[in-house]
């Protein structure tokens, strides 16, 4: 899922014209402090994180001096929330807020609309906001190839009772998130909060966007974004070089096949007979030998930092994917990867036979259906 | 009458000479696929496994009568692809190409849909029916004629479940794959309500996955509208939170889309939802009885 920093999206916003305050990034604390003297104290230190929930995780603070910059900000530095790391740090100026409001543009692809929603009440999750208060929400529906002019996003902002010089900047807030979206690849925009400043100025104090992945080859700002992120995991960085699909899990059956859903199969029949998947890969279609023998070593290094791998599952549904292929990556592998766990292979479709063939010269065989595949991977895991 | 296709439906593939479309082409018309003609750019005149192959699908419809079209084009052209193929009033096209952007596919549908065409995908298996007619790249050999109607977010899952309807005798009428990104054209709606009223299909299997909620629209629809019995298997029930698992449409998030909601208001609704792949065969059976 594409999602953006809190920085990142910020960056967007600066482009389209939604206001933000001024603000510097920093990756080690010398750029903070830099970052500091130049915006003039006292600043915000936000940790930057893919992840929900950062204020009670406590990684933003705001700060009055270099004193406390320079004491809170390699904590924050270094702060995780479940498997997600703080990237780095956005140092804003800290302003006075007179109200908090909620905006958000989504992209309902099932129904190919945008949904706006906007609340009077914002800093705080909406979906409580709406369950409770429902008249403080404000919810509408546009078909994606609709004109939205300011006309409507005036009468929008309107309905919620905003007036003056907060019902301009408003409306004109809505017009350029609709605008962003259709130009940007962008399928979702929320600002929660949205800030009204001392002289009524309307500002993003945070950004959540989501962008399209497939889309990042026609958006280089998306491209040096991606660039310039640390990965979480590495090797789901290393599996994104190779082309394959995927997810570190917590268990110790190693899995390697050819489909997402057929994969997303394997991972739930494991947990149906009693085991746990150490991973979820899937090689796309058309694998050669080369492709299998580089999902192999990435499900080799899963084992080497985490839990231990007892058994490998290789299921592959050959159609676009051939057996002998995949069979030529396995047989080579055990040697060229030193892989010694025991292997379970199940292959079936587009050259079965000479794949089989080809694992029985390296003394290997294969089942043709899955559960019992499985089911054998299972018991020898739990034989460990 | 069979569903979107039959044995007669003439095909042409856009992006025939790239090596999918090579590869598929021939499997294609190994199935008994009427592929007609191929396109691809500045390759006119060619002939891939004895198909003509055009500069434009306007040309082709020079030469040829055209029902369908298979799209292979890589990603960064599969808008343009799916708009030629809209401006030339193909009624029924397939596109097979994945990672095609959102938006692209969104307001590709969108156009498609007000000049009453259908779109399939992107990023679908494709359609398959058992009296002759393939147009995608769903494996040849499992498929048999018989009364199973199948719809399917994910194809090599789908591959698994049509294999086993073959291997315990029920065979298929027809089965059609909507896609594994979150926008897609023809879906789970539109398919039950083909099946619902196709006289050879006696019973459906839906195949969903986690994310979105297609399946939950799916369980509402099947309450209402189809008396048929519906068998339903749903991918993902051990995906972590916020991961994408292989399909850009499979994420569970905040919560919302995960296996466990669906299959409940799937079972409300009074479809079976089996938890081995194995049992849908059975399951059908019961049903049927």
């Amino acid at each position: 899922m594409g999602l953006l920093l809190e920085f990142e999206g910020k960056k967007v916003f600066k482009e389209v014209g939604i206001p933000i305050l001024p603000g510097l990034v920093a990756y080690n604390l010398q750029e903070a402090i830099t970052a500091g003297e130049e915006l003039g104290y006292p600043v915000v230190v936000k940790g930057q994180i893919l992840h929900g929930g950062r204020g009670k995780a406590g990684l933003i603070k705001v700060v009055k001096d270099k004193k406390e910059l320079e004491e809170v900000t390699p904590k924050i530095l270094k702060g995780t929330i479940k498997d997600m790391k703080v990237q780095n740090v956005l140092i804003e100026k800290a302003v006075k807020i007179v109200n908090e409001l909620y905006i958000s543009s989504m992209f309902d692809t099932f129904s190919r609309e945008i949904i706006f929603i906007l609340s009077t009440e914002g800093g705080v999750d909406i979906e409580a906001v709406a369950a409770e208060t429902p008249d403080k929400v404000k919810n509408v529906r546009f078909e994606i190839d609709y004109e939205f002019s300011i006309k409507d996003a005036t009468e929008l902002a309107a309905s919620l009772g905003f007036k003056g010089t907060e019902l301009d900047q408003l409306a004109d807030i809505l017009v350029k998130m609709w605008d962003a979206m259709h130009t940007r690849d962008i399928q979702l925009v929320e600002i929660n909060p949205m800030a009204v400043l001392e002289g009524k100025k309307i500002i993003a104090l945070d950004s959540k966007v989501i962008i399209d992945d497939n889309a990042i080859y026609r958006n280089p700002i998306y491209q040096q974004f991606m660039e310039k992120r640390i990965p979480d995991d590495p090797l789901e960085d290393l599996a994104q070089s190779y082309d394959v699909a995927f997810v570190r899990l917590d268990g110790d059956i190693g899995i390697i096949g050819n489909g997402a859903g057929l994969v997303m199969g394997t991972v739930d029949l494991i947990a149906e007979f009693g085991g746990q998947a150490a991973n979820f890969l899937d090689l796309g279609g058309g694998a050669n030998t080369e492709r299998v023998l580089k999902a192999l070593s990435i499900v080799k290094k899963v084992g080497e930092s985490g839990k231990p791998i007892d058994v490998l599952l290789i299921n592959i549904f050959g159609g676009i994917t051939r057996c002998d292929h995949v069979a030529e990556g396995v047989s080579h592998a055990r040697k060229e990867l030193g892989l010694e766990m025991p292997f379970v292979v199940r292959l079936v479709g587009t050259k079965q036979k000479e794949g089989m063939e080809i694992l029985e010269k390296a003394g290997m065989n294969a089942f043709t259906e899955m559960e019992p595949a499985v089911r054998k991977a299972v018991e020898i895991a739990k034989a460990k | 009458m069979k569903i979107l296709v039959n044995k007669d439906t003439k095909v042409i593939v856009q992006g025939i000479t790239g090596n999918q479309g090579t590869f598929h082409t021939k499997a294609m018309l190994d199935f008994g696929t009427k592929v007609v003609a191929g396109v691809t750019p500045k390759r006119g005149g060619q002939e891939v496994h004895g198909v003509p192959v055009y500069n434009s699908i306007k040309e082709a419809k020079e030469k040829h009568e055209i029902d369908a079209t298979v799209i292979f084009v890589p990603a960064k052209y599969a808008g343009s692809a799916l708009n030629e193929a809209i401006d030339n009033d193909i009624q029924l096209i397939v596109c097979i190409t994945e990672e095609v952007p959102v938006w692209d596919a969104a307001r590709a549908v969108k156009r498609a849909k007000a000049k009453g065409i259908t779109i399939l995908g992107p990023n679908t298996p494709g359609l398959v029916s058992t009296d002759g007619c393939k147009i995608g790249i769903m494996p040849n050999s499992i498929f048999e004629p018989g009364k199973v109607g199948v719809v399917a977010r994910s194809g090599t899952l789908s591959y698994e479940v049509i294999r086993n309807i073959k291997v315990a005798g029920l065979g298929q009428t027809v089965c059609i794959g909507i896609g594994g990104d979150p926008s897609h054209g023809l879906g789970f709606l539109e398919s039950l309500e083909m099946f619902e009223k196709d006289p050879n299909t006696e019973a459906i299997v839906l195949i969903g996955e986690i994310g979105g909620t297609e399946e939950e629209h799916a369980a509402a629809y099947i309450k209402k509208h189809v008396k048929k019995p519906v068998v339903a298997f749903i991918g993902g029930r051990n995906a972590p939170p916020g991961k994408k698992m292989g399909h850009a449409g499979a994420i569970v998030s905040s919560g919302k889309g995960t296996a466990a909601s669906k299959i409940k208001v799937l079972e409300e609704s009074g479809v079976s939802v089996a938890r081995l792949l194995s049992e849908v065969p059975k399951l059908i059976l019961e049903r049927l009885k």
